[in-house]
Order: C-alpha cells, then structure tokens, then sequence
C-alpha cells in the first residue's frame, strides 16, 4: 500500500555532560590565580630586592615578567576556550586517548608558536644583553605553555597540587631571582624567576602525564575541527584577554608611559592596577565556590528536568530556582566584595604611601578598586553565558570591554590626569552592562533556547559536545 | 522534460515509481493506458537526500517527476517573509477549529499564511522561529499540561517537520492534481486545490489513517509514559493518539477538498464516509485485470483423487500463511489426495518465511506443501484447484481477480473486498452467484471446512469457477478501469 511506514528513530536528548562548564570555571579561576601569585612574587621582589640589585635592573626585570605575562595571556587566549571546550566534549565522549594526543599536540604547538614569536621579538628588540634575551624567550615558552597545560589540570580537578606547584615554584623564583641577581644582575635575576616558573610547569606537566599514564592508546584527534566549530570561543578567549591588557598597554604607549629597556616600557598606571586585581580575590572565591554549589546544582536539575520528560511546567519551576539562585550568587558576591574594595578605597591613601605610590596613583587605584570588581561581575556573567551555550554573546561581552577599555582609556589620556584610571571602570561598566543584558534575554527565552533551538538535524560537531543544551 | 504544464499532476507517496507493489502497478498500467494525457509526478519519499532509481520504465507521457524527502535530510536553514502577528493567531485558531473536528480552514489558513510555495514563514521559521515556538507552547499548555514536554515538543517537530517542507515543495503545474492517497500526498494535493484552484481527485486502496493506525500500535519508537499522572489529558498513550489523529486530520483535510473521492470496493468507501469524506463525492472504481491471458491458459487436469490447494503471494505475516498451512493439515488429513503450494517471494521476511517452513515439517506435511519462491503465476493457476487467502488485511487482491479469470473457486477471510469480490457488490453482480466461500479470520478449521467443501465437490467447483470468470469480465477488466478513469479525467480537465 502507498505510504511511507516510519523509520523515525527518535531523537533523544539526553543529559548532557558535566565537565566542561566546570573547566570554563576552573580555567577562568585557575588563570586569574597564577596571575594573581605572580604579582604578589614580582611585589615581594620588588621590596626585597631594590637595595640588592637597584632600582633600574629591577625595573628591567620587571617589565619583562610583566609583558611576558601580559602577552601570553592574549596569545594563549585565542585557543585557551576552544581547547578547553573541545577536552570536556572528548572527556564527555569518553575519549582519554584523544585527550593525551590533543594535550600533547597543545602543548607543543604552544611551545613551537611561542618560541618563534619569542625569538622574532627578542631578537629585534633593542638595547637588552644576549643572557636576557635568551631567558626572555625561555620565559615566554614556559609561561605559555602553563597556561595552556592548566586547562588539563581543570579538568583533572586536582586543585591541591596546582596551589602547592605555584607557591612552591613563586618560592623558588623569589629565592633564585634573589640568589641569582646577587651575583648576575638583572639576567640573573631573570634565570632564578624562570627556574621557578619552569619548575611549576614541568610539576604540572608531570601530574597530567600522571593522570594519563593509566590511557594506554592514544587516539587520533582533530583539533583543527574545534576551532571551526568554536570561532565564538577563539574571539571570546581572545578578546576577552586583549580586554583586560589593554588598558595597561594604552597607559605604556601613552605619554604616561616610560621606556624601561628598548621596547620594553611601564607607566605609573601598573602598580596600582596590579594591587587591584588582587583586591578581588575575594571575589573570585566565592564565584568559584557558589557556582560550584548550589547555582550548578540548579543548573543540572534545570537540564535534568528539561530531558528527562518533565512537563514545562516543572521546566519553568526550575528555571526560576536556578535565576533566584544565580542573583543569590551574584548578591552574594557584591555583599562580600563590597566591603572589601570600600574598605580598600577608603584605606588607599595610607596603601598607597607604604608601596611608595604618589598621589594620581592613589586615584588610580581608587577607580582601578571599583574597576576590578566590576570587571569580576562581567567575568561572572560571560562565564555563566557559557554554561548556557552562549558563545557569541560571550564573544560580544569581551568585545565590549575590550573596545570600551580601549577607546576609555585612550579618553582618558586625552582628558588628561584628572581623568587616569576612569577608563577601566566604565569599561567593565559597559562589560557587565552587556553581559547582564543578555544573560537577562537568556534567562527570559531560556525554555525557547533549550528546545526550539536545538538542531533539528543533529551538527556534526568536532566530537560530540558536551553541553547539554546543544546535546 | 517540458515547458507545456502536464494535463494530470500524480502525487504519490512511497510508491510509484520507486517502490513495486500493488499501488505502483495500478499506477504503470494507468499511465500507460491513457497516452493522449500528459502525466508529471510528484512524489513523496520517507528520506531526504537519497538517490531513488525508477523501478518502472517511465511511459513516454510522464513529462516531468519530482522526488521530494520529507523526514531527515538538510537543516532548514533559510529563513522566509516577516509574518505579521496576525497571521500566527490564525494558525492559533484553525487548531482550535481542529480540536472541535472542523477540517475546513485550510484554504483561510493558506491565504493568509502560505498562499504560494516559498511565501510567509519558511521551514526554518517554523521549526525554531518564536512565534512558532510560542504556538507550540500553547498548544501543550491547553491540550496536555500534564504530559512530558520534551516528547510533546519533538512529537510536534517530527510530525510537522514535513508539513512545512511540503508546504514548499515544488510540486508541477497541471490542471488536475491526482493524489493516491491521502497522508502527506493528499495533504500537498489539498494545499494544490486550495493554492491552484485546480481540480482535485483522490485514489485511495487502502485506508490510509487507518493503515497507519495499526503501524502506529505497533510502534515501538514512540515514548510511551510511564509514571506520569494518568489524567485525561495524558495517557499512557497521547503520543501514539497524537501521531494516529495527524494522519486522521491528513486524511480529513484532503477529503474536504478532493473534488472526487475513489476508492476500489464498497467497505473502504463506507470507512471514508464515516471518516468525514461527503458521499456525494465518493465513488467505487474496481482495480481490473487483463482477463485475456489468463483466461487462455490450459488447465492441467488433477489425477484422480487429487487436490491442489494455491496460495499466490508474499510469505509475510499479514498474509497469516501459518493458517493456511494448519488449513492445509486439516484437509490432507480428511482428504489424501490433497496438497498445497505456496507460490510467493519469501525474501522480504526471511525470519516468517523458515518458521511458515518448520511449521510444515511440525505438521508433518511438508512432503504435501511446496514453497515457490518467486514464480511467474501463469504456471501455478493451471494446476490449482482452489486459491486459498488467510490475510489479515488486504484491499482488493489482485490474485482473485487472476483466480477469477483463470476459472479458479477461492476461499478468502473476509477482509477487504474479498466478500465483494466473490459474491457480488452491486444486485447485477450478485445474481451471477457466488465464485468463492468466505471465512473468518485467523482460523485453520473453518479455511479447511471451506476447502474441503470445494474438494469433496467438483460440481461446486465448476459452478463458482463459471461465476467467477463471468464476474471478472462483467465487472473487473482493465479496459472497465481505464474507462471509468478517462472518464473521471475528462470531467475534471473540462471543469478546469
């Protein structure tokens, strides 16, 4: 008889898996932290070591850590979220052996890229001695490569030996640095801080080794296919790290900034943005701890609810318990944070003259203050973009802050020193207002976007994706 | 092919001229029979994407086919024509006129929303636009709050994924539209009737929601919930009533806009009037038989003593093949003389066909019963004596017809138009008496009373065979059908 009998077969949408918003999480902590400990080392150098080696060979110093640093982060962005997604969707799949080959392939062709790029602007950069160079290059590869090796350790979720690598290494980059400047001046200075940051990259490449040692056979990986299917995730990694060194960038080139050494210059802008990022460790803490908790909690019960044949009714029910618990977060984070950055504000005058800064850095510091933890506010709705599979509006958060910092901020110098230190605020100002904005439109159309807006043919994504809204 | 649009537009689904069987064959010899009328096809298949061979030699009158997937296939990536608000609310209310059994708002619903292929929402807004989406939601919150969304909402894709594509398909220019079925072909027939404003005939053999009912019980695809609350609103059941009243509604809407309805014997017309098709419009056309060849052929005379019991067809379960073969050891128990063959293809379910095997060894009359395999029937209805059918469903078989023209008595379950075709439909065709013995379904003993009644009884044998052939010329030639169809065309082209 005419008719077509059915061979449907029926398109389930299963949970979806778990880790790969918890490396978004982890991979934006665990790179801010690092950061964050690297300041604190260059700091305490910067005290203890003046009357060691002087004023200007630690200048020289440290401008090349903080560039190093700086740019390394912008360089490694670009791939840091695609690699990142594209190990939680194999981890979802259950392909570890894809995961030795793509963590192997990363962090060669990071230590390749950046040993190139290192050498090229070594070797053009003026005015620095041959040992500097060559430690400058060593610096760069080694920075870059833990960026990048940090992803794995996310997911292997071993938060213990990261912490212990990174105090024990920054110890042994003080003490080298300290014991080398002794006798070398600044280029030993350099070595000592690099053999403690290449023992932390090595410790960390020796605890992923140890977590793949139990996969036998690799498999065959396709990374080039995750940063087709990612673009939005190569733009929001790389945009968003531009966002955060633009400011110090506009400030170097700027009339505020100074030449230090050849290329290499730093601006009175520095100091004081540095003590701000550390002001939000706060911050940071209890984003890492209440997403962890009770916001994923919600968020699993939300997509358990959606695929496991609720009726829309619970659907809706458990949309409104994880909104209320992410602005109990977001409450949460600006009750703790608030007093903190107020308090910092307030106290900045007497900060301010312990470190020697003078008194337009004081006002830099007070906007730097305000700035970071507004700056926080807009990491925390990008990344909660991400756990809904909003890739491209994370990519227009980053655009925002990058574009707005930069435009700010060059205002600034235009505006002159009244002015210094405003932008970065009103960028992550403009960031959050923008993050929040579509988070907001998310959260509103987010029933829509978690059934009407899945494929009707399923994608063919670089591995099966782990998210379970594109599940 | 050609720029001049075709006379008759065929829409056809799952058939012609991809797949053989009945249907396809009915369609081969129509087309063929009327040469002076310019025929394109459009038909429908289950898959987008896949390459389709023609199974038939194209006639030369088929001036142009389209082949058209409905399920699988590309993402609907393009999106249409802005759609006011307005118009959304329409596709609103004509559900709510749906839900109160209208089948009528069709043509204001196409007007407003897709008065030509291409135009108003595409496939893509559809399927992921909000306004859609919004209907949807609707829909489930006053239809069935209580049931699990995610099946409701991809019950929803699925089952209107191929509207929308159909929605847009390119389907031929003609002056007559011509669907063989109701379903998705008569959907996109309705659609032309509406749109075009041509005329709009349905062929329908089977019934086809009712076809597709009995699939859909069988489904094993189909979520079925398990601890929700049972309410009214959501059985156990809902999605498989969901996917069965689709193709209820398919078949509603193209009977409110066929011009004419046909089918081919008196049960599927009565099933079509009770499933809202107007009897004014309805009207039986028999399949017909090329009488002369079979007629022609010699019968090979039994031995003495001897019976020869057929059964011509696929060995498939709807053909309930193991009754036959209980028949048969009932009969070749009571009569020794008797054995059976088997004349069909068993390749189609191979599992079916060895246990219909094994069953006839258990019996203990596999010495007595012959499996064919495929075989030209010509040699198998001179050496029968009765053709036996134990199918749980059929149409109008076309192997009573051969029997018929053949002399050959039948005994046959009373599905279909079996009952028809062996006492007569109309009062002319009754009185030349009975050609066959009917019997109930699925039952070894009253198939082999039937048959042992025509052993034991060659006079009785001889009478039915003379009823049949006479029958057959009277009622069921080919030359009847082509007629009654150049008919049915010629009035539908000059209404046109």
């Amino acid at each position: 008889m005419a008719g077509i009998g059915f061979r449907l077969k029926r398109l389930i949408v299963e949970e979806g898996g778990t880790g790969w918003l918890r490396a978004h999480l982890y991979g934006a902590v665990l790179s801010a932290g690092p950061w964050l400990l690297s300041i604190c080392t260059l700091g305490s150098l910067a005290l203890l070591s003046r009357d060691l080696i002087g004023d200007l060979a630690h200048a020289r110093f440290q401008v090349i850590v903080v560039y190093t640093y700086t740019f390394s982060l912008v360089t490694t962005g670009a791939a840091h979220m695609v690699v990142t997604r594209q190990l939680a969707d194999e981890l979802y799949v259950g392909r570890l052996g894809a995961l030795v080959v793509s963590y192997r392939v990363t962090i060669a062709m990071t230590a390749l890229a950046h040993l190139a790029l290192g050498t090229l602007v070594y070797a053009l950069a003026p005015g620095l001695e041959p040992a500097l160079r060559l430690f400058g290059v060593m610096l760069l590869v080694v920075v870059s490569c833990t960026w990048m090796v940090m992803i794995y350790l996310g997911a292997a979720q071993d938060y213990a030996s990261v912490v212990t690598a990174f105090f024990l290494g920054n110890a042994v980059s003080l003490l080298g640095a300290l014991a080398l400047g002794r006798y070398l001046g600044t280029s030993g200075y350099l070595a000592g801080f690099l053999v403690g940051q290449a023992g932390i990259f090595f410790v960390l490449c020796a605890r992923v080794e140890r977590e793949f040692s139990l996969v036998r056979v690799p498999e065959s990986v396709d990374l080039t296919r995750a940063f087709v299917h990612y673009p939005e995730l190569i733009a929001a990694g790389l945009l968003y790290n531009a966002a955060i060194a633009v400011d110090r960038v506009v400030f170097w080139i700027g009339p505020t900034g100074h030449p230090i050494v050849g290329w290499f210059r730093a601006s009175l802008y520095d100091s004081p943005i540095f003590l701000c990022y550390l002001s939000v460790v706060p911050a940071l803490a209890i984003f890492l701890v209440s997403v962890e908790t009770d916001f994923y909690d919600r968020y699993r019960e939300y997509y358990g609810v959606a695929t496991k044949h609720g009726t829309l009714r619970q659907v809706l029910e458990a949309k409104r318990a994880m909104t209320a618990c992410l602005r109990d977060s977001l409450r949460r984070l600006l009750v703790a944070q608030a007093p903190v950055t107020l308090l910092l504000m307030a106290l900045a005058p007497w900060i301010a003259d312990g470190l020697g800064l003078d008194r337009l850095q004081v006002s830099i510091l007070r906007c730097g203050l305000v700035g970071a933890l507004l700056h926080v506010l807009c990491l925390f709705g990008g990344i909660v973009l991400l756990y809904f599979d909003r890739r491209r509006a994370a990519a227009e958060v980053a655009a925002v802050f990058l574009a707005a910092n930069l435009l700010l901020t060059v205002a600034t110098l235009v505006v002159g020193p009244r002015a210094y230190g405003l932008g970065y605020p009103l960028a992550a100002l403009l960031g959050c207002a923008w993050a929040y904005r579509r988070l907001e439109q998310t959260l509103a159309d987010l029933e829509y976007l978690t059934f009407a807006a899945q494929p009707m043919v399923p994608e063919a994504p670089a591995v099966e994706s782990s998210h379970p809204a594109s599940a | 092919m050609s720029e001049r649009p075709a006379d008759i537009c065929l829409i056809l689904e799952g058939t012609y001229p991809y797949v053989t069987g009945g249907v396809s064959s009915w369609i081969h010899q129509l087309v063929n029979a009327l040469p002076e009328l310019r025929f394109a096809i459009f038909h429908i298949s289950a898959t987008q994407g896949e390459a389709h061979e023609p199974r038939y030699k194209m006639p030369p009158n088929v001036v142009s086919l389209v082949d058209v997937g409905i399920h699988g296939g590309d993402e609907p990536a393009l999106k249409g024509e802005v759609t006011e608000a307005a118009a959304w609310e329409t596709i609103w209310r004509y559900h709510e006129e749906m839900k109160d059994g209208r089948a009528d708002g069709l043509e204001g619903l196409l007007r407003q929303i897709s008065p030509h292929a291409g135009a108003g929402p595409s496939v893509h807004d559809f399927i992921y636009g909000k306004p859609s989406w919004e209907i949807v939601r609707r829909l489930y919150e006053s239809r069935a709050p209580d049931i699990s969304f995610l099946d409701y909402f991809w019950t929803w894709r699925f089952t209107h994924l191929p509207m929308f594509r159909l929605l847009h398909a390119p389907v031929p220019e003609a002056a007559v539209y011509h669907t063989v079925s109701t379903g998705w072909a008569g959907f996109v027939a309705a659609v032309q009737r509406v749109r075009r404003g041509r005329p709009m005939l349905l062929t329908e053999h089977g019934i086809y929601s009712r076809e597709r009912r009995m699939e859909i019980d069988q489904a094993e695809w189909i979520y079925v919930q398990r601890q929700a609350p049972m309410t009214l609103s959501a059985g156990p059941g809902f999605f498989k009533e969901l996917w069965a009243r689709l193709f209820e509604r398919l078949s509603r809407i193209t009977y409110v806009q066929a011009d004419r309805i046909v089918t081919i014997f008196e049960g599927n017309r009565q099933a079509q009037i009770r499933d809202g098709a107007d009897p004014a419009k309805t009207l039986v056309v028999p399949n017909g038989l090329d009488v002369g060849p079979l007629s022609a052929l010699p019968r090979v005379a039994p031995a003495a003593g001897e019976f020869r019991i057929g059964f011509v067809g696929r060995v498939v379960p709807i053909k309930d093949v193991k009754t036959f073969i209980r028949a048969v050891k009932i009969v070749v128990t009571a009569h020794p003389g008797a054995s059976a063959v088997i004349a069909g293809p068993g390749d189609e379910d191979p599992e079916y066909l060895a246990e219909c095997q094994a069953l006839a060894v258990t019996l203990g009359i596999s010495e007595r019963v012959e499996f064919t395999g495929r075989v030209d029937v010509k040699q198998i209805y001179p050496r029968v004596d009765v053709l036996v059918l134990t199918s749980i469903s059929e149409g109008l078989p076309l192997v009573i017809l051969e029997a018929a023209a053949a002399g050959i008595p039948v005994v046959s379950t009373d599905v279909g138009a079996c009952r028809e075709l062996l006492e007569g439909r109309l009062p002319a065709d009754r009185a030349l008496g009975a050609s066959g013995l009917v019997t109930g379904l699925a039952d070894p003993a009253a198939t082999a009373r039937a048959i042992l009644s025509l052993a034991r009884d060659p006079g009785l044998c001889e009478e039915m065979g003379r009823a049949a052939r006479a029958r057959v010329r009277a009622h069921y030639q080919e030359s009847d059908l082509i007629r009654r169809y150049r008919e049915i065309y010629a009035d539908l082209l000059g209404a046109a």
